[in-house]
């Protein structure tokens, strides 16, 4: 709960429960936990080239709102050109609020209901970024950059642990990308 | 609730390092890359939602109804545009496909 309330990190706030409940010590936690979340720091990048700040939340609070839902919806409306720093932030609030309420209802709820894996409600995450990612490929590029990412993520998920696969895979597709692009067209 | 005292400082850290994994990018960004790093970073949000969403389908055992609300939730995706109305079809196909293989 208070975990959900500091970090609002989906991905590494599973992986340390999950650690911490089959017993591993802090550090094995803590490098998970960070090797989970090092895609913020490539979304912090991204966002920096391409979102409009016309209002400025300072950076500070603007970094707190960083992650994967938020920073989809961003991007989606920032293709329709009306995206801006101000609609990330308060997307982000509502996730965030959304997050926090859910955690607590689940620590309430979670002895009444199944597994969610059980009942596939977990399929929804895979959907949520399915929908976000199709409006973005525009050109032939964009979906080999797609294809790349997601088939090096597995394939790299049964080398390295699933944090560092996301990462490598993100930013190898990315430098195939540029390298294609050479300034034209974009994704 | 009551929070161990070792609990609470890691549950600490683990929030201080995912924020500094937050705040990191968008200083850093926020000087000018240089042209091919800018382009990469546009490709960006398109190889992190692929990323993501291959190993969250390609799951062993429920390959297929995964796959199959994930057509159907990129179809409606891509006809309407609507998050919501994408997420409600695919778990909705993701059911039926469960039920009708009897799992």
């Amino acid at each position: 709960m208070l975990f959900s309330v500091l970090a609002c990190s989906e991905s590494a706030q599973m992986a340390s429960v999950g650690l911490a409940a089959s017993g591993a010590g802090p550090l094995a936690i803590i490098l998970t936990a960070l090797g989970l979340s090092l895609r913020h720091l490539l979304y912090g990048l991204s966002l920096a080239t391409w979102l409009p700040r016309p209002t400025q939340p300072p950076t500070p609070l603007l970094a707190a709102a960083v992650f994967d839902e938020g920073f989809g919806l961003a991007k989606r409306e920032a293709a329709a050109n009306r995206g801006s720093a101000g609609f990330l932030f308060g997307a982000n609030g509502v996730l965030y609020l959304t997050w926090v309420t859910a955690t607590s209802a689940g620590i309430v709820l979670g002895q009444l209901l199944p597994d969610p894996a059980s009942i596939g409600l977990d399929v929804i995450f895979p959907l949520s970024f399915l929908a976000l990612l199709l409006p973005l490929i525009r050109t032939r590029r964009g979906a080999l950059v797609a294809v790349v990412a997601g088939a090096s993520a597995l394939g790299l998920r049964n080398v390295v642990s699933a944090g560092p696969a996301v990462v490598v895979a993100i930013a190898g597709a990315a430098a195939l990308g540029a390298a294609l692009d050479r300034g034209e067209g974009g994704p | 609730m009551t929070v161990s005292t070792d609990h609470l400082a890691l549950i600490l850290t683990l929030a201080a390092l995912i924020y500094l994994t937050r705040i990191a990018g968008l200083l850093l960004g926020a000087r000018q890359a240089p042209p091919a790093v800018a382009r990469a970073l546009h490709y960006v949000p398109l190889a992190a939602f692929a990323a993501l969403i291959v190993p969250g389908l390609a799951v062993p055992g429920e390959i297929v109804p995964r796959l199959a609300a994930a057509a159907g939730a990129g179809m409606v995706a891509l006809r309407f545009g609507k998050l919501w109305a994408a997420q409600l079809v695919g778990m909705a196909v993701s059911w039926a496909v469960r039920a009708a293989a009897g799992s």
